[in-house]
């Protein structure tokens, strides 16, 4: 009897013990989905050209009310997430006037065929409570739509982007351009700005592949562009 | 043995239990959720340094009441990349205040049974009486500021957050003051802007006016044709100079909004 209980009570306390620890219990994940997926994070094409940003790179811009200011690539990081998307999330940010830019791309790991591989990629831009989606201008391009605006012949794409193919900013003429409509974060009386929707604004981001964000418009009538000639 | 084990069992059930502790907030803490009355939960306010630069925010302050005492505050500016997360909540300790002063990093700076001047990892909060900002005074102010000499969570240095009025003050890395400002600074900064733009529309159309004077058609050899001839020349060199000024028009429009000024002479004037 003596043996049972002092079996017992080991038992007991054991169990007392794990008890105690008074914390959820965490199991391992049964299944990993990045098994199945790519083990390569890295993005090419459209994503991964924007710009050509590199961590660390400076580069100047110009605000319509005369500040000659330098966005600097503090982040730039790659991964897949759980459903197999590539993301490639790069920061620009400014000290003064205070501006941070984040930039997430994000594209599928497969395709149907190259089409699809073009139009697959699209980079969502976090400016203030701005938020800009952009597509792949070689995708625009060649599913334009000809609409007359004010008489005059422009190229539409969905209904928040216009290919413009040549912009001339701060002296320098850029090609392969395309202008974003953007859209304003909402918020309700009961929550605040995260996970939150869009609505239409007038705001504008101008951008190419090549040298990326040229130009971003605001609703109160200012604007920033890149400045590469670094002219006042 | 029995005795024992049920004892021991009574301890380690009771150790486990919850925790009978009454929530509290320390007396500094308490100050700023009693400043709900008179505070404009959802509202509108403007920041602005001594040059030109002013932006647009949106503030929001859920004081909660009944099970839960708390603040919470966030504000986030139109433009720029002021975003402010603060949050006053009681607790077993005496309550903490977590912030957060980056729009896209998620960091916490969390201050435990803050009695001010508090310190945590370099960052630091303090209360003061008030704040003279240009004409105005706001009152009962707690005072955040970032560290010098080590990794910084913001992307400001500091804010001053009125316990009455939200954020009345920022200072962005580089020392520069943004300041409140009533909703009129606003309001002429956009109306400057878009008196520019009226202002360089109305030269590009007096150009483009100035373009189709200058060349209305001139007298035409009507010897030799007939009068549908004539009429069709007449308007089609009508429609060339129109097209003309209505390009040169645009060119000098689009100069200027590209920042471009010496573009206008690529204008074909």
């Amino acid at each position: 009897m003596t043996k049972f209980n002092s079996k017992l009570l080991t038992l007991a306390c054991t169990t007392l013990a794990l008890l105690c620890a008074c914390g959820e219990f965490e199991t391992q994940p049964i299944d990993s989905n990045s098994q199945r997926c790519s083990d390569n994070s890295k993005i090419t094409g459209f994503l991964a050209d924007f710009g050509g940003y590199k961590k660390g790179q400076s580069i100047p811009f110009k605000h319509s009310d005369g500040y000659l200011f330098s966005l600097m690539v503090t982040d730039r990081q790659n991964y897949i997430d759980e459903l197999c998307q590539k993301h490639l999330n790069t920061s620009l940010e400014s000290p003064y006037p205070i501006y941070s830019l984040l930039l997430s791309g994000k594209t599928n790991t497969f395709y149907y065929d190259e089409k699809d591989k073009q139009n697959s990629g699209l980079i969502e831009v976090d400016f203030g409570q701005y938020r800009f989606s952009l597509r792949n201008p070689n995708a625009l391009k060649n599913t334009l739509i000809a609409t007359k605006v004010n008489g005059k012949d422009t190229m539409f794409y969905g209904i928040d982007s216009s290919y413009i193919d040549t912009i001339k900013i701060n002296d320098v003429m850029y090609t392969g351009v395309v202008v974003s409509r953007g859209g304003k974060l909402t918020h309700t009386s009961n929550t605040d700005f995260q996970n939150s929707n869009t609505v239409a604004s007038d705001a504008k981001l101008y951008y190419n592949t090549k040298k990326g964000i040229l130009k971003i418009e605001m609703e109160d009538g200012s604007h920033i562009s890149i400045n590469e000639k670094g002219g006042k | 043995m029995k005795k024992i084990f049920l004892l021991a069992l009574g301890t380690l059930l009771f150790a486990c239990s919850d925790n009978e502790e009454k929530i509290s907030l320390t007396h500094d803490m308490q100050i700023m959720l009693d400043a709900e009355k008179g505070f404009s939960k959802d509202s509108v306010i403007y920041l602005a340094d001594s040059v030109k630069f002013v932006d647009k925010l949106t503030q929001i302050a859920h004081f909660e009441q009944d099970n839960q005492t708390g603040l919470s505050y966030t504000v986030k500016a139109m433009s720029s990349a002021i975003d402010i997360r603060l949050e006053v909540y009681p607790n077993f300790h005496g309550g903490s205040i977590f912030i957060q002063c980056h729009p896209h990093q998620n960091k916490t700076i969390e201050f435990d049974e803050p009695v001010f001047p508090a310190k945590k990892q370099g960052y630091t909060l303090q209360f003061k009486d008030s704040l003279k900002i240009a004409d105005s005074t706001y009152y009962d102010i707690l005072e955040f500021k970032t560290p010098v000499d080590s990794v910084n969570a913001c992307n400001i240095s500091a804010f001053y957050y009125g316990i009455h009025d939200g954020i009345v003050k920022v200072i962005s890395k580089n020392g520069v003051q943004l300041n409140r400002v009533p909703a009129k600074v606003y309001e002429d900064a956009e109306n400057r802007r878009a008196k520019e733009r009226a202002q360089i529309d109305s030269i590009a159309q007096a150009v483009a006016d100035s373009i189709i004077k200058a060349n209305t058609p001139a007298a035409i050899d009507t010897s030799k044709k007939d009068s549908t001839d004539i009429t069709d020349e007449i308007n089609k060199k009508t429609q060339e100079i129109l097209d003309l000024a209505d390009s040169i028009k645009n060119c000098i429009k689009n100069a200027y909004s590209s920042g471009s000024l010496s573009a206008i002479k690529d204008c074909k004037i």
